[in-house]
C-alpha cells in the first residue's frame, strides 16, 4: 500500500502525548499555494460595472454595493472585509451581508475576505453605480500564512470601537481546554481586561465590572446562566456558534441593559443545501449536531444537543461524599431559518440548558434555562434593513437539602419577554446608522420553599418578587469624517418601571433599614407603577488614523442596569437570585472611559495595542454581614448600596501570520467599592474604599499556536494572575467552648498568585473521508494546586485556634481526549 | 540553530515544571488583637455561672485574660450578684436563674471602661431529649495532616419538639468527664497517687442548632451532637453530658453566625465571613467593638458513660507502670495528672 512520506498523525493518544514536544519542533507547517496567488492574478478577468458607454466625471464617486453570501448555506456573511486597492477604499459587510463602497470611476482590484472562507479577488472597472454580489465558499485554506480571525485582519487599527473583541469557534478550537470542552467564555478570559473570580467560577469580569454587569446575548436575547457544572463548562455548544463578540470599551447604543460590557453570541443557521452531521465525544460530555434543508434553498434546520456523562469521574474519587455525588448537564438547540426572498429572512430558535448537582446527601441544586427567539430580517432597499426580534426567556433554579426532617428545597424562577426592532440605515458610504427601540419585561415567580420530595415537616413559604419593565430608544451612527477620522456616536434613552403588584415599605429616615424601622406600608396593584428610573446613555468613540497602520481611539459611554444579581458568595452560583430595581434598590449606573493606541506591523503580521480605562459606578449592590437573602420579604434590609471605581491598562501583542501564531496580553486593573453611610451599620469597612471580590491587579496570558499539516495543531497557554482578595482571621476568642474567629475588614488580604500552563495537540484527518480530529489536552500541565480560596480550619481536634488552608479546585494535571467529527 | 532552540526550550520547560512544584502559602495577615472579650452564661441550674473577661491576642493565640474586673449580674427586679475572680475567670457559685426573668451583666474594667450585656430573658424549659451513641470508624486527620481511619464515639439525640406555637430556639453541646489515673510508681509506702478528673467540651466547633420556625416535625431523630476520637481517655469510666439549651432569638442568631465563621470549607457556596456582633457594649462608647455574648438560657441535660469493655477493641495502657520504661518516657499527665488541661482532683458527686 502506498503511503505518503512524512509523519503519520493517526497516532494513539498516549504516543501523541509523549511526542508533543518533539513533534512541534520537528514538523514544519505545510506550504501550499494560495487560492489566488500572484501567478493567477493576471488571469482574473475584468468585471465591468455600470454602463461603459457613459463617460463619468473623474471626480465623482460611484456606489458599488452588494451582498456577500455563503455559497454553502446561502447565508449572508457579516464582518467580511471588502477592500479596493489594498484598503484605500474598504467596508465590512453588515449583519445582512451588505456592503457599500464609494469609488471614483476607474479600475480596481477588490479583495473579499472572511475567516473560514476562501478569499475572492476581483478586478473591476467602475463606470456607474452598480451591484456586485459575492459568493464565498467555505473552506479552510492552507496558506503559507494562515490567519484565523473572525474579523478583518486590519480591524485592530481600522475598527472604530476600542475594546472590541470578536472571535469564532474556529479560532479557539485548538486551544487547550478543561476536560476537552471548547469554552468561549474561558477563551475570552485570555484576552486583556477579562478575568473571573477563579477556576471553576461562572461568568466574566470585564474591566473591573461585576459578573452581572456583563450582558450575555444569544441571538439578541439575554441569557441568565452561561455555565454548566458550577462554571467548569460553558453552556454554549461549540457546534452551534457562528461567532461571539465582547464589547468591553465602547458599547454601541443598540446594546444595553448592563453597566459594564456586552457579550454577543450568534448561532449558525443550518445548511440550506445539504444535510450535514457533526459532533464529538469527550471525557465528560458528548454532542451531536444535525443540519440541513427542510426545503432546499428556502428553509433550513439546525439541531444540536449535548449531554454530560461526568459521574464516572466522581465515582473514581475515594472520598465517599464525592463518590456519592452527582453532576449532570445537558443543552439543546433547535434553529429553523426560512428565506422568504433574497432580501427577507426569518429565524426561530429554541435553546435550553439544564444542570443538576448533588453533593452526597448534603445539598444540591438544579437549574433550567429556556430561550425562544423569533427574528425577522429584511432589506427594504439597498440602504435600509430592519430587524425585528421577539424573545421569551425562562430561568429557574432550585437549591435543596435532601436529607433529614428538615429536607427542603427553595426555588426561584424568572420569566422575561423581550421585543426589539432595529433599523440599519446606510444613507451613504460614510454613514452607518442603527436606530430602534426595545422593551423587556422581567416577571419573576414567587420564591418558594417546600419540603423536599414531599417532606411534610417543612413549613411551606413564599416570598413575593418584584416585576420590572425596561424600555429603550436608541440611535447610533458610525460615520467617517475623513479617511483619517471616524466616529461612532450614539445615544440610548432608557426608562425603567418597577410595576405592581407589590408591597413596599418606608423606613425610618436615619435608621438602618430593618423590620423594626418600617414606618409605612403601601400596596400597589397590577399594573401600577411603583417607581420609575431612566435617563440618557451617551455612547461615543472616535478613531484617528495616525498612519495607515496605526490609530488612536478614545471612547466614553454611560450604561444603566436595572437588574442585579444577588449573590453573597465569592463567585456567582447557579442558585443566586436576580432582583430588578425597586424603590429601594436603585439602578446601577456606570461611566466608562477608555483610550487606546493600536498599531499593526509587518503588513498586519503583528497586531498590538495599548489601552487604558477608567470606570466609575453607582448603585452597586453590596451586603450586610450575614445577610438573609432567601425568602426575605424585606430584601432591602439586607442590601447596601455602594459606589465603585475601576481603572487599569491593557497591553496586547498578537501574531496573526507565521508558523507560530498567538498572543500575549497583560492587564493591570484595580477595582474598588465604597459603601458609606452616616449609620455605621450600613457602612462597610468604616466607609472606606475596599477591593472588589475579583480585584486581581496583574493578569498575564500567553497563547501559542502552531498549525501543522493535515489539519493538526499544537497550542499552549500560560496564564498568571494576582491572587484575589479575601477576608482573613486576625484573632480569635472562646464563647462557651467554641473558638470564634475574629475576621478582618472585608477583602483586606489576598490569596496566593495563580499560574497555570495548558497544552493541547490536535491531530486532524483521523479518518480521511471525514473532517475529523482528535484533540489531546492537558489542563494545568504543571499540576499546580492554585488556590481558589483560603479558609480556616483547626488542623486537628486538639487544636483550638484555626489555621489557614487553601482550597485548590484542581491540584493536578487534567488530561483529556476528545474526538470531533463532521461529515 | 534549530537544535539549539530545542535545547533551550526543553531546559525552560523542565525549569517551569520544577518551579511548579514549589508552592508556598502564607496568609500574611497582621496582628490585630486588643479587643475586649466578655462571654458567659446563666441558666436555671443551680450551678456555677462563669464569665470570661479578656482581650484578643493575634490569630495564633487565644485571648489573654484580664484581671481586676468587677463583674455583677443584675436582673429586672434590681437584684444583684457579684462574681468572684477565679483563675482566669469570674465565677458565681450556686446561682440559679429564674425562667421568665431578665438578666444582664455589668463589667467594670479599670482602664478599659464599663461594659454591659443587652438583657436577656431566660426562656421557658423545653422537652428532654433521648440521647444515644454509636461507635464507628471514620477518617481522622492528625495535626501533621495524615489521614487514617480511627474509631469514634458519635453522640446523637432524638429531639421531641415541644408542642408550642411560640418560636423555640435550641442549641446542643456536649461535655465529657473522665478519670485519669497517674502512673503508680513503686514506692516503699505503697502510696497510690490520687486520680484526676478531666472536664472538657467535646467537639466544640460543631454547633448544633434547631428552631421550629421552619420545621413543623414533632420529632427530630438522629441529630449528631458530637464526635469523640477514642483514645487513652477511655481506659477508665468516661462520662458524656449532652446539654440542650433553650436560647433567645438573639442568642440563636449569634450562634448561627458563629457556625458560619467557624465552619468554612472554602467552597463556592461559603457565605463570606465577617466579625460577629455579640450583645456586649461599652456603656460610655457605643461605637467600640466588644466581642462575646452573655446568654441567659434554660437547660436540660442527659448523662451517660462508657466503660472500656463497651469498646470494640482493647486500648493500649497509657500510664501503666512498666519496669522497662524510663521515667522520662511517661507523658507528663501520667507523672502528674494535675498538669493535664482542665483537670481537677475534685470528684463529681455523680461520678
Amino acid at each position: 500500500m502506498y503511503r505518503k512520506p512524512g509523519y503519520d498523525h493517526r497516532l494513539k493518544a498516549w504516543k501523541a502525548c509523549l511526542l508533543i514536544i518533539t513533534i512541534i519542533f520537528a514538523i514544519p507547517a505545510e506550504v501550499t499555494a494560495q487560492v489566488h496567488d500572484v501567478s493567477e492574478w493576471d488571469l482574473i478577468p475584468w468585471t465591468i460595472l455600470g454602463d461603459s458607454t457613459l463617460v463619468p466625471d473623474r471626480n465623482s464617486k460611484l456606489v458599488v454595493t452588494g451582498k456577500i453570501i455563503n455559497a454553502n448555506t446561502g447565508e449572508p456573511i457579516s464582518g467580511a472585509s471588502v477592500s479596493a486597492d489594498f484598503f484605500k477604499h474598504y467596508d465590512y459587510s453588515d449583519d445582512n451581508g451588505n456592503y457599500l463602497l464609494e469609488l471614483p470611476p476607474g479600475n480596481y482590484e477588490v479583495k473579499v475576505k472572511q475567516m473560514g472562507m476562501l478569499p475572492m479577488l476581483f478586478r473591476i472597472k467602475v463606470f456607474s453605480n452598480d451591484v456586485l454580489n459575492v459568493t464565498l465558499r467555505e473552506g479552510v485554506v492552507q496558506l503559507t500564512e494562515v490567519v484565523i480571525s473572525s474579523r478583518p485582519i486590519d480591524s485592530n487599527v481600522k475598527q472604530s470601537l476600542p475594546g472590541f473583541t470578536r472571535m469564532n469557534v474556529q479560532e479557539i478550537k485548538s486551544l487547550p481546554t478543561m476536560m476537552g470542552e471548547v469554552d468561549i467564555v474561558k477563551s475570552l478570559q485570555l484576552m486583556p481586561g477579562v478575568t473571573s473570580v477563579g477556576e471553576g467560577s461562572a461568568g466574566i469580569n470585564v474591566r473591573g465590572g461585576r459578573v452581572d454587569q456583563n450582558l450575555v446575548l444569544m441571538n439578541d436575547a439575554p441569557l441568565f446562566n452561561t455555565a454548566h457544572a458550577l462554571g467548569f463548562v460553558s453552556a454554549f455548544n461549540q457546534d452551534i456558534i457562528e461567532n461571539f463578540s465582547l464589547y468591553k470599551g465602547n458599547v454601541p447604543a443598540h446594546l444595553g441593559g448592563r453597566a459594564s460590557s456586552v457579550m454577543e453570541v450568534n448561532t449558525r443557521r443550518g445548511n440550506f443545501d445539504d444535510w450535514q452531521f457533526q459532533g464529538g465525544a469527550g471525557p465528560i460530555s458528548s454532542r451531536f449536531t444535525v443540519e440541513g434543508p427542510l426545503k432546499e434553498k428556502k428553509t433550513s434546520l439546525l439541531m444540536a444537543g449535548r449531554i454530560s456523562h461526568a459521574n464516572w469521574v466522581l465515582r473514581k474519587v475515594k472520598d465517599p461524599d464525592v463518590s456519592r455525588s452527582k453532576v449532570s448537564f445537558n443543552d439543546a438547540y433547535i434553529g429553523v431559518a426560512h428565506r422568504f426572498s433574497q432580501n427577507s429572512m426569518s429565524d426561530l430558535t429554541f435553546y435550553s440548558s439544564h444542570d443538576t448537582f448533588r453533593f452526597s446527601n448534603r445539598f444540591g441544586y438544579h437549574w433550567n434555562n429556556y430561550l425562544l427567539t423569533g427574528r425577522w430580517q429584511s432589506r427594504a432597499d439597498k440602504k435600509v434593513s430592519p430587524t425585528l426580534s421577539a424573545t421569551y426567556g425562562h430561568f429557574n433554579n432550585t437549591f435543596f437539602e435532601p436529607s433529614g426532617v428538615e429536607a427542603a428545597e427553595i426555588s426561584n424562577a424568572m420569566h422575561y419577554f423581550q421585543i426589539k426592532e432595529t433599523l440599519h440605515y446606510v444613507p451613504s458610504e460614510n454613514h452607518n446608522i442603527v436606530l430602534g427601540a426595545s422593551a423587556i419585561a422581567y416577571l419573576p415567580r414567587d420564591e418558594q420553599r417546600k419540603g423536599y420530595q414531599g417532606n411534610e415537616f417543612v413549613t411551606a413559604r413564599k416570598a413575593g418578587k418584584n416585576n420590572g419593565l425596561e424600555s429603550a430608544l436608541f440611535i447610533n451612527n458610525d460615520f467617517e469624517i475623513s479617511e483619517a477620522i471616524s466616529i461612532s456616536a450614539g445615544i440610548r434613552y432608557t426608562r425603567y418601571f418597577h410595576i405592581g403588584p407589590d408591597t413596599t415599605y418606608r423606613y425610618l429616615r436615619g435608621q438602618p433599614k430593618s423590620i423594626s424601622s418600617i414606618t409605612d406600608t403601601a400596596f400597589y396593584p397590577t399594573p401600577a407603577i411603583v417607581k420609575s428610573f431612566g435617563g440618557l446613555e451617551p455612547r461615543i468613540s472616535m478613531r484617528i488614523n495616525l498612519r495607515d497602520n496605526q490609530s488612536l481611539k478614545v471612547s466614553y459611554n454611560r450604561m444603566r442596569q436595572y437588574i442585579h444579581l444577588i449573590s453573597n458568595t465569592t463567585a456567582p452560583t447557579p442558585v443566586d437570585l436576580w432582583q430588578v430595581s425597586t424603590d429601594q434598590t436603585p439602578p446601577q449606573i456606570a461611566d466608562n472611559y477608555s483610550v487606546g493606541y493600536f498599531l499593526n506591523l509587518e503588513d498586519d503580521r503583528w497586531e498590538t495595542s495599548a489601552e487604558a480605562f477608567y470606570k466609575q459606578m453607582s448603585g452597586l449592590v453590596e451586603y450586610r454581614d450575614f445577610p438573609k437573602l432567601f425568602l426575605n420579604d424585606h430584601l432591602e434590609t439586607e442590601l447596601l448600596t455602594g459606589k465603585g471605581r475601576a481603572w487599569g491598562g491593557e497591553l496586547f501583542v498578537r501574531r496573526l501570520k507565521g508558523k507560530w501564531t498567538g498572543w500575549l496580553s497583560y492587564t493591570y486593573s484595580i477595582t474598588q467599592v465604597m459603601v458609606s453611610s452616616l449609620n455605621e451599620q450600613e457602612s462597610i469597612n468604616g466607609g472606606d474604599w475596599f477591593p472588589g471580590n475579583y480585584n486581581k491587579p496583574h493578569n498575564v496570558n500567553l497563547v501559542l499556536n502552531k498549525s501543522m499539516r493535515r489539519r493538526s495543531a499544537f497550542s499552549a497557554i500560560f496564564s498568571f494572575n494576582s491572587g484575589r482578595p479575601f477576608t482573613a482571621i486576625e484573632s480569635s476568642y472562646v464563647a462557651g467552648a467554641t473558638v470564634i474567629p475574629v475576621y478582618s475588614d472585608r477583602n483586606k488580604y489576598k490569596i496566593p498568585n495563580y499560574f497555570r500552563m495548558d497544552i493541547s495537540f490536535t491531530i486532524g484527518n483521523i479518518v480521511n473521508r471525514y473532517e475529523d480530529s482528535l484533540v489531546f489536552s492537558m489542563y494545568n500541565l504543571l499540576g499546580r494546586d492554585n488556590a481558589y480560596s483560603v479558609f480556616y480550619q483547626r488542623p486537628a481536634p486538639n487544636f483550638l485556634v484555626p489555621k489557614p488552608y487553601k482550597l485548590a479546585i484542581l491540584g493536578t494535571a487534567l488530561p483529556s481526549l476528545t474526538y470531533n467529527f463532521k461529515f | 540553530m534549530k537544535r539549539l532552540t530545542f535545547k533551550i526550550i526543553l531546559k525552560m520547560t523542565v525549569a517551569i515544571l520544577m518551579a511548579g512544584c514549589l508552592t508556598r502559602f502564607d496568609t500574611s495577615s497582621e496582628y490585630h488583637g486588643g479587643q475586649i472579650v466578655i462571654s458567659g452564661q446563666i441558666s436555671p441550674f443551680e450551678e456555677t455561672s462563669v464569665v470570661y473577661v479578656g482581650r484578643t491576642a493575634d490569630k495564633e493565640r487565644l485571648p489573654e485574660p484580664i484581671s481586676g474586673a468587677m463583674v455583677t449580674l443584675r436582673d429586672d427586679l434590681g437584684n444583684e450578684a457579684i462574681y468572684a475572680a477565679s483563675g482566669e475567670k469570674y465565677i458565681l457559685k450556686d446561682f440559679a436563674a429564674v425562667p421568665g426573668r431578665t438578666y444582664h451583666i455589668h463589667v467594670a474594667l479599670p482602664g478599659h471602661g464599663t461594659f454591659e450585656s443587652i438583657p436577656e430573658q431566660v426562656p421557658a424549659a423545653i422537652g428532654v431529649d433521648e440521647v444515644n451513641y454509636v461507635i464507628e470508624r471514620e477518617d481522622y486527620t492528625d495535626q501533621d495532616g495524615i489521614v487514617a481511619e480511627r474509631y469514634f464515639v458519635k453522640i446523637f439525640t432524638d429531639h421531641t419538639v415541644h408542642p408550642t406555637t411560640d418560636p423555640v430556639f435550641i442549641k446542643w453541646h456536649a461535655e465529657e468527664v473522665y478519670l485519669l489515673s497517674p502512673t503508680d510508681f513503686p514506692d516503699p509506702f505503697g502510696d497510690i497517687p490520687p486520680p484526676c478528673y478531666i472536664y472538657q467540651a467535646v467537639d466544640p466547633q460543631r454547633i448544633v442548632l434547631f428552631t421550629n420556625e421552619e420545621v413543623k416535625a414533632p420529632y427530630i431523630p438522629d441529630l449528631r451532637i458530637a464526635s469523640r476520637l477514642i483514645d487513652a481517655s477511655f481506659l477508665e469510666r468516661h462520662y458524656f453530658i449532652v446539654y440542650q439549651s433553650s436560647l433567645t432569638r438573639e442568642a440563636y442568631e449569634y450562634w448561627k453566625k458563629a457556625d458560619i465563621v467557624a465552619n468554612q470549607v472554602g467552597s463556592i457556596f461559603d457565605e463570606p465571613p465577617a466579625r460577629i456582633k455579640g450583645n456586649i457594649f461599652n456603656v460610655n462608647n457605643k461605637n467600640e467593638e466588644v466581642l462575646g455574648y452573655f446568654q441567659a438560657s434554660n437547660q436540660t441535660y442527659h448523662r451517660f458513660f462508657l466503660l472500656p469493655q463497651d469498646l470494640p477493641f482493647r486500648l493500649k495502657l497509657h500510664c501503666e507502670y512498666r519496669s522497662d520504661r524510663s521515667y522520662l518516657d511517661y507523658p507528663s499527665e501520667c507523672l502528674n495528672c494535675a498538669t493535664a488541661r482542665n483537670s481537677t482532683y475534685i470528684r463529681p458527686p455523680w461520678f
